[in-house]
């Protein structure tokens, strides 16, 4: 976020907002747990991808990029058919999931969906079964299966000096 | 066995007249007290002509007809009987009635028909934020909004500019045909060591 580029393009293809989720722990100085999960979403609030912890800067351009173009040829394709942009970003995010990840997910079998993937994997796959969800819908799945954190009201405890 | 018997004899006191019987008494015994009679009579007649010696001797006060109670009730006048005061008064008497001034200034303000009320003056002391007038800004696009009405972001130290509202950002996002870009994050985003 603090790359220059990062910030250009974020603030030129999206409206940027945050919101606490989760808490951590501040024992002798040192930071135990949080986490971060950011959101490509539509002005409605569905999801169109995920970045699940922190990212370098390099990683968080090409997510975006990925995301501004695929959405401008999902609006060519789908026009406003909810069930063709669905079908669209089903198939944008499964098509990452094969090429990144080697797993097909049409041709997942119940076994087979015991994947060792990682976060990425994961959010892609997450995507591809519930493409164009909800954020309310998916945030704790991404905070708690994915990141391993509880969602939480609680402030940040400190706990020493 | 039926018998036909007489009745006995009268004894000889009721045959013979008494004393002091009146005259043409055919010899019944009399039970009045002629006496007394006589004395009674004789004593009304004086009492009657005592009374009509009065009345001559005074002819103005009439005597007044004896009426019963019930008749005299129903013949009251209703209305109390107004003293009659001399037809010549001694001195001449002006009723005189006090007005007071709130009184007359109220009764001779009354306006006929509703009126306005006039302007008030300009306050001279300053307004509390809720008195003052503002737009309605309900349908307000957030390019039309006022620069203090604007949604408030901030980088946080990064080069993204944060709006601190997720309803706001996505209004802003609808309007400028942009993305939502939304942080989910642990901790205070506003303090850094706390993220």
């Amino acid at each position: 976020m603090a790359n220059a580029e990062v910030g250009k393009y974020l603030n030129d293809n999206f409206v940027a907002t945050y919101q606490k989720v989760g808490t951590f722990t501040i024992n002798g100085g040192q930071k135990q747990g949080g986490n971060v999960a950011s959101y490509f979403c539509t002005p409605e609030g569905r999801v169109l991808h995920s970045i699940a912890g922190p990212v370098k800067a390099d990683a968080m351009l090409r997510e975006a990029r990925w995301v501004v173009e695929t959405e401008k040829m999902a609006v060519l394709e789908g026009g406003k058919n909810d069930l063709r942009l669905r079908a669209f970003w089903r198939k944008a995010h499964g098509e990452r999931l094969q090429q990144e990840h080697q797993v097909d997910v049409t041709k997942l079998s119940r076994s087979q969906r015991r994947l060792h993937l990682n976060k990425e994997g994961k959010v892609h796959l997450l995507l591809a079964t519930a493409p164009l969800a909800r954020l309310e819908q998916v945030y704790k799945l991404v905070f708690e299966r994915i990141l391993n954190e509880k969602v939480s009201t609680a402030p940040v405890v400190q706990v020493g000096g | 066995m039926p018998s036909t018997t007489s009745p006995p004899p009268l004894p000889p006191s009721f045959l013979t007249p008494r004393r002091g019987s009146p005259p043409g008494w055919s010899g019944e015994p009399s039970r009045l007290n002629w006496p007394a009679i006589f004395a009674s009579v004789s004593l009304s007649f004086v009492l009657v002509a005592s009374v009509l010696a009065w009345i001559a001797t005074h002819p103005h006060k009439a005597v007044r007809s004896l009426q019963t109670t019930s008749v005299a009730l129903v013949e009251r006048p209703a209305e109390p009987e107004v003293l009659s005061l001399p037809r010549t008064p001694v001195f001449s008497v002006t009723p005189a009635y006090y007005h007071s001034p709130r009184q007359d200034e109220m009764t001779c303000n009354i306006p006929l028909g509703e009126t306005d009320s006039p302007p008030l003056a300009p306050p001279t002391c300053p307004l509390h934020k809720q008195d003052v007038e503002q737009p309605d800004l309900r349908h307000a696009r957030p390019a039309e909004l006022p620069l203090a009405r604007q949604p408030i972001g901030e980088t946080y130290g990064t080069e993204v500019m944060f709006l601190n509202s997720r309803e706001a950002a996505a209004d802003k996002a609808r309007d400028e045909h942009k993305l939502l870009f939304v942080m989910h994050i642990s901790g205070n985003f506003e303090a850094s060591c706390f993220t």
